[in-house]
């Protein structure tokens, strides 16, 4: 029998205008007044910036001491901090170097800035694995609760540079596709006074090649759920304007949810490796403010290797 | 639910495969060695993998003219060797695959680099392409031939146990029935002038836990282990993963708190979670970096938890180098063999114990012992702790 898992608290940085823009930046908030320690704020570079003060933001109604996870996720980890240290590598020929960058260059510097900060002295793991990197942190977090904790903190973080764009256009990845970045944090807690989005599922498959083995993979998701496909009131999307990707989408609408509610989000964040976080937050969101919705399928495809489902359920 | 490891891979400065790391050992014979891997400014021994990856290739029966990171190359070596070792047929059951790094493909993308420096049109695309941590577990993944669950665990040192946990934890969350698990991280110019940059790196050859210790060698390589569920095993496995723990020191972002708190409590979690007793642990595989606080800090825990009966213990770093994203992929498979054939393992250079704790590490080769149960300890960045215990199995 599995503990359920209730979305009870959520927080999000993401890009808000973006109208015809190729590369979108989230929308930051006023940093001093989240991250109130001046000295570790001044050395965060902005991925760390946007990955703890949403963290915080997500813990506010919590202490410390109820948190028994930090789980992070994060595809390309913090690149500015990588390339500042790189740079100054091949500029000083290895001599009288800097070591913040390096320190904070590793993947695992947001989740161990918000044990450090909050004091929180509980399991702490960082998973980045392109599209997977946030699914693997979500399956983590229901394991957590499964296995008896009571309030995990699960969230993903991506910061977008020039360098970064540029490579990414030259590699051809963006034919069509708006790039973006974001933070988002979730408290997932074993009990709910108020009936709050339920995580139910989360499955992780690589490439398939295969739109009959998907359709497969998605039917066999929703049954293990109890669920059939008419059961899911909104498919979520991880349409990004990429014209022979979009098109797995598409088909998966037509064939498999012809009476749904489509919805996407990459429009509005941009695509990144854990744009995922933010469908999250978005379809809990709309599972919060609207009534007649009770189970939102996220399915999202990372280059067409990385394929995910996400189901996220209320009870009504 | 029981998990049990049974199959081991290991590729390291002191040999490829298994056999060959121990009779390194067997034989007193370390890695340390100068760089020769790229062109350095520094001038500090490591434990670097002694082939070049075209002949890792050739052994791989990649491709010549594909492009790899030396990270998914040694990947591959000691992924396939585990693999082969359990005789786990992939397709019988729920594989997945777990990997762990601390720099990806860092090895090509600081090539790339420096001609992009130079001009942003420049540089070759596929130096670059296996730069995120993600690459390597999908190239290994593939060369395995695994489709299922596969997925990266970044937490600097202590990524591998991490790794090693998370396997364990989805077979007992019926997500999976076996799993390969460990790490893999190559040596780079990024890495070494960073922990250098930290003024942590020992000119001279390291000396873990001894008095004299004055900081770390870098190594490089790549550990895995596969573990299984009960319900698929088919052969006698080597031991069982009893008892583990992460635990955040919080303390500092690279630094280990002077007590040991956090190396204190992942130890003490992985032994009450196994439930064995702690007067039945051992040997210890420790940390043991070579750092003044590292070592200080990991003795002082031991010294918290067993008081005046600690069990054998060392620090294989000596030999291999501190192998980062890898460590814990290696030395857990150090450590199953300690369980399955009772091996101790020498710690190199060392002469005076810590004033403050007194430890004193075995410093030869010894197999055949009775060692029921042994604890492994990585600590990392970020404040991240982990422990592992393996225990022998007698009853299945």
């Amino acid at each position: 029998m599995m503990q359920k898992c209730y979305i009870n608290s959520v927080a999000s940085i993401h890009p808000e205008e973006n109208e015809g823009c190729s590369l979108v930046h989230a929308c930051e908030p006023d940093y001093k007044m989240i991250i109130t320690n001046a000295g570790l704020r001044r050395r965060m570079s902005r991925i760390i910036k946007m990955g703890v003060a949403c963290a915080l933001e997500s813990m506010k109604h919590y202490s410390s001491s109820q948190i028994d996870a930090v789980i992070t996720a994060t595809g390309l980890g913090c690149l500015s901090d990588t390339e500042k240290f790189m740079n100054a590598l091949i500029d000083n020929e290895e001599r009288m170097l800097n070591p913040t960058p390096f320190i904070q260059s590793t993947p695992n510097t947001i989740g161990g800035q918000i044990a450090l900060l909050c004091q929180i002295h509980a399991y702490n793991v960082t998973y980045t694995h392109r599209g997977f990197s946030f699914e693997t942190a979500l399956i983590d977090a229901m394991m957590r609760i499964n296995e008896g904790d009571e309030h995990v903190l699960v969230g993903a973080m991506e910061e977008i540079n020039e360098t970064s764009h540029l490579i990414m256009k030259r590699m051809g990845l963006l034919k069509g596709v708006k790039t973006g970045e974001g933070a988002q944090f979730f408290v997932i807690g074993n009990e709910s006074d108020e009936n709050n989005p339920q995580l139910k599922g989360v499955e992780i498959f690589m490439t398939l090649g295969s739109e009959e083995l998907l359709e497969k993979k998605i039917n066999e998701f929703l049954a293990f759920y109890g669920l059939n496909k008419e059961d899911v009131d909104c498919l979520m999307t991880g349409k990004n304007g990429h014209q022979r990707q979009d098109v797995i989408y598409v088909n998966i609408e037509n064939r498999l949810f012809p009476n749904a509610f489509y919805s996407t989000f990459k429009n509005t964040c941009g695509e990144y490796q854990t744009a995922s976080a933010f469908a999250v937050w978005k379809a809990t969101k709309m599972l919060n403010e609207d009534g007649m919705i009770k189970n939102v399928l996220i399915y999202n495809h990372y280059n067409n290797i990385n394929h995910s489902l996400i189901l996220i359920s209320k009870d009504i | 639910m029981r998990i049990f490891v049974t199959g081991i891979g290991v590729v390291s400065g002191i040999g490829l495969g298994v056999e060959e790391n121990i009779e390194a050992f067997r034989h007193m014979r370390h890695g340390m060695g100068k760089v020769t891997l790229f062109p350095t400014e520094l001038s500090v021994p490591v434990s670097e993998v002694k082939f070049t990856n075209e002949e890792i290739k050739k052994n791989l029966a990649l491709q010549s003219n594909k492009t790899y990171s030396r990270t998914a190359l040694l990947g591959m070596l000691a992924a396939k060797e585990a693999l082969n070792d359990s005789q786990l047929d992939t397709s019988s059951c729920r594989v997945g695959f777990i990997s762990s790094t601390s720099v990806g493909g860092m090895d090509l993308s600081e090539n790339f680099f420096i001609q992009f420096k130079e001009n942003n049109a420049k540089g070759r695309l596929r130096e670059i392409a296996s730069h995120d941590c993600g690459d390597s577990t999908e190239r290994i993944a593939s060369y395995l031939g695994i489709q299922g669950f596969v997925t990266t665990v970044s937490t600097a040192c202590s990524s591998a146990a991490n790794a090693i946990m998370l396997g364990a934890r989805l077979i007992k969350n019926d997500h999976l029935d076996a799993v390969i698990v460990g790490g893999t991280d190559a040596l780079c110019k990024f890495t070494l002038n960073g922990f250098n940059s930290l003024m942590i790196l020992d000119k001279e050859h390291c000396r873990p836990l001894d008095n004299s210790r004055a900081g770390l060698n870098l190594g490089e390589g790549a550990g895995y282990l596969v573990l299984q569920s009960q319900k698929t095993i088919t052969q006698q496995p080597y031991c069982e993963l009893s008892g583990y723990a992460n635990i955040n020191e919080a303390y500092h972002q690279t630094g280990s708190s002077p007590e040991g708190l956090g190396a204190y409590m992942s130890m003490n979690k992985a032994i009450l979670q196994s439930g064995v007793p702690e007067e039945s642990i051992d040997y210890i595989n420790l940390h043991g970096t070579g750092t003044p606080t590292n070592d200080l800090s990991e003795s002082k825990a031991i010294k918290r938890i067993f008081g005046e009966r600690v069990p054998l213990l060392s620090s294989v770093k000596a030999f291999i180098g501190h192998t980062l994203g890898a460590s814990e992929g290696i030395e857990a498979a150090y450590s199953v063999l300690s369980v399955y054939k009772g091996i101790v393992y020498p710690n190199l250079n060392f002469v005076h114990p810590i004033e403050e704790t007194g430890l004193i590490p075995v410093t030869r080769f010894q197999e055949g012992l009775k060692i029921r149960h042994v604890l492994s300890n990585s600590f990392g960045f970020g404040g991240n702790n982990s422990s592992l215990l393996f225990s022998s199995v007698e009853d299945i």
